[in-house]
């Protein structure tokens, strides 16, 4: 009782009431976290406004005698008349190293019941993107551990990838695995939640935290039950995190999850507001939205610090229509898409990637040069593999090339399935889409493929400790690597009759 | 009665407009409509200032010379009596505030205390 008089003591001894002149407008009209205000002459656009009890608004409409605001937080407490004063403030969040492992909402607020993080800084949510003059090329890559991804679809430093597909496809499986896998790879990852249940934020802390990989993850969440306002901001707060890192030379990779709920939050608030509504009922800046985000993804040069962004979109579409809405805009924004496919995930093929139709327009550049050997030919396997697929289901006799590559076609695929909980190092990839592609893995049974994968995984890198060391210092498959590969692999076959012999019994 | 004289010309033009469109009902919807108006419709040159008790002739002048000065344009002061406001001025001109008020400090005071 005496410490909180004592504290209530020490306010009230440091306030210091200050005069100056202020605008002022009065609420006239409330409700679905929207106000109409009249008055507020000296309003800005995109200024934060104070309402009566320390709640602030957002100002989106600036009408001749009125402005419109989203109000930030409950406003349940606001009626008609209120008075509302303007601030001279943009939204800006607090930024700093101590953001790392928390989950803030997309004002700064903790949600993980800790402490408020020490800030020294902050930065705007709203920001122009980067000109042409800072950037530079995408030339690095960013290991997601996916083999299928790393292999065929590469992702670069500063890229912005769509991953795409219909509900449950394994959609934010695939930025989790990409997460999980940059634990060695000093790349902070910045997981932004938007209009998603609250029990997969939950979820989504659990298992990042189960793999250790909150220590380099920052979860900004608006949740299904936050405002739509909230739900409109948490993309921009995210991006205005990974901003501040990227400025300090660092890596960012940013998750947003997704960007349909995005689209459908500023619906609301534009219909709220009275915006003309356009297809779909969306306003027609809607476009303009996810721009003006995705543009802030970044590669920058030497001079301005080297640092990046690399940007995760996801949309969910419905009945896997990609020329709806929302996802048209997206994929024409960003630098290729990552296509899931509820077929191929209900057949077992997870990650269900349909590699003819996802692409990555900008990752080859930031490929290493032992991938872009291995992967040339996968690509082209893999599609000779679908093309023909398509053709002998009608046909009962085929000739033994085709019988062949049918047989190659169906072994890739088997090695490109993999656990979500298992990212695998790039030079573990190299040396399997190598040893698949070449012909090792022909004689061995489908349903022994897995087996054949992990046993020479370990097998390889056991006897041949120095090998991953050579692949990642090199870059390039050596011949002399290449002949070392090819004996060891030889060797495996024939010290591991069980995994290939079942074939020659067929 | 008094009122009744007050009634202008248009306010009686409109309900007699009404009353021959058998519309009366719609009175509540344009006195929202009237109400929200008023909020909007801000006289640029009128400047209301509450106090505590009644200002005399010269300390209206005097807020009137600064105001005009201030503003660059002649200014009306409209006074107006306030008994919560405790002591100290409340000037509203032109969609701006100042408010030296003991009201207004104690209410920040208040916020400071409780939201900070």
């Amino acid at each position: 009782m005496i410490n909180i008089s004592k504290t209530i003591g020490k306010k009230i001894d440091k306030f210091t009431p200050v005069l100056k002149a202020q605008s002022i407008g009065q609420i006239i009209s409330i409700g679905d976290g929207v106000a109409l205000i009249g008055g507020l002459a000296d309003a800005m656009m995109s200024e934060i406004i104070e309402f009566p009890k320390k709640t602030y608004g957002l100002v989106l409409n600036l009408n001749k005698h009125t402005v419109g605001a989203i109000i930030l937080g409950s406003g349940n407490h606001l009626k008609e008349g209120d008075e509302v004063t303007t601030t001279g403030r943009i939204l800006e969040i607090p930024v700093g190293e101590s953001l790392i492992g928390r989950v803030l909402g997309p004002l700064g607020n903790p949600l993980d019941g800790q402490p408020v993080p020490k800030t020294t800084q902050t930065e705007a949510l709203e920001k122009i993107a980067p000109g042409v003059i800072t950037r530079e090329k995408v030339n690095q890559p960013v290991q997601t551990g996916i083999t299928a991804i790393d292999s065929m679809i590469p992702i670069g430093r500063g890229q912005r990838e769509l991953i795409i597909g219909d509900r449950s496809t394994g959609k934010s499986t695939i930025a989790l695995t990409t997460i999980i896998n940059q634990k060695k790879e000093k790349l902070i990852c910045i997981y932004v939640v938007i209009g998603q249940k609250a029990a997969f934020t939950a979820q989504l802390i659990d298992t990042l935290k189960k793999f250790k990989a909150m220590d380099h993850t920052i979860i900004i969440a608006a949740n299904a039950s936050d405002s739509p306002a909230l739900q409109y901001l948490a993309p921009y707060a995210g991006v205005a995190v990974a901003e501040y890192f990227a400025k300090q030379g660092k890596d960012a990779l940013i998750i947003y999850d997704d960007l349909s709920k995005h689209a459908w939050a500023y619906r609301e608030l534009s219909l709220l507001l009275k915006r003309p509504s356009g297809r779909e009922a969306y306003p027609g800046d809607v476009f303009y939205i996810h721009s003006k985000l995705l543009e802030r993804a970044v590669k920058l040069n030497k001079e301005n610090g080297g640092g990046s962004i690399t940007a995760l979109p996801i949309i969910e579409t419905q009945a896997g229509d990609v020329s709806a809405y929302i996802p048209t805009n997206v994929i024409s924004i960003t630098d290729g898409q990552i296509y899931l496919e509820s077929d191929l995930f209900n057949a077992g093929i997870r990650p269900a990637i349909n590699a003819g139709l996802s692409v990555s327009r900008v990752g080859g550049d930031a490929q290493i040069k032992a991938m872009q050997q291995v992967s040339a030919k996968l690509r082209l396997e893999l599609a000779q593999f679908r093309e023909l697929a398509a053709f002998a289901q009608f046909s009962s006799d085929l000739d033994p090339t085709t019988k062949a590559q049918l047989d190659r076609g169906s072994r890739i695929t088997e090695i490109l399935k993999q656990g979500w909980d298992e990212p695998l190092d790039i030079e573990e990839q190299v040396v399997i889409i190598w040893a698949v592609t070449n012909g090792y893995l022909d004689n061995v049974t489908i349903k022994n493929v897995k087996q054949w994968h992990q046993e020479f995984i370990k097998y390889i890198f056991i006897t041949r400790p120095k090998l991953k060391a050579t692949i990642k210092k090199e870059k390039v498959l050596t011949s002399k690597i290449l002949k070392e590969l090819e004996k060891y692999t030889q060797k495996f076959n024939q010290t591991h009759p069980q995994l290939v012999k079942q074939q020659e019994d067929q | 009665m008094k009122f009744y004289n007050k009634t202008d010309a248009i306010v009686e033009g409109i309900l007699s407009y009404l009353e021959e469109k058998k519309s009366l009902d719609l009175l509540p919807e344009v006195a929202k409509k009237l109400s929200q108006q008023s909020f909007v419709r801000i006289d640029p040159n009128l400047a209301v200032v509450s106090s505590n008790v009644e200002l005399n002739k010269k300390q209206t002048d005097e807020i009137k010379k600064h105001l005009s000065k201030y503003l660059n344009r002649p200014i009306r002061v409209k006074t107006k009596i306030d008994k919560s406001i405790i002591a100290g001025l409340r000037i509203e001109v032109a969609g701006q505030m100042i408010d030296s008020t003991v009201n207004r400090k104690l209410k920040e005071l208040k916020t400071k205390v409780i939201y900070d």
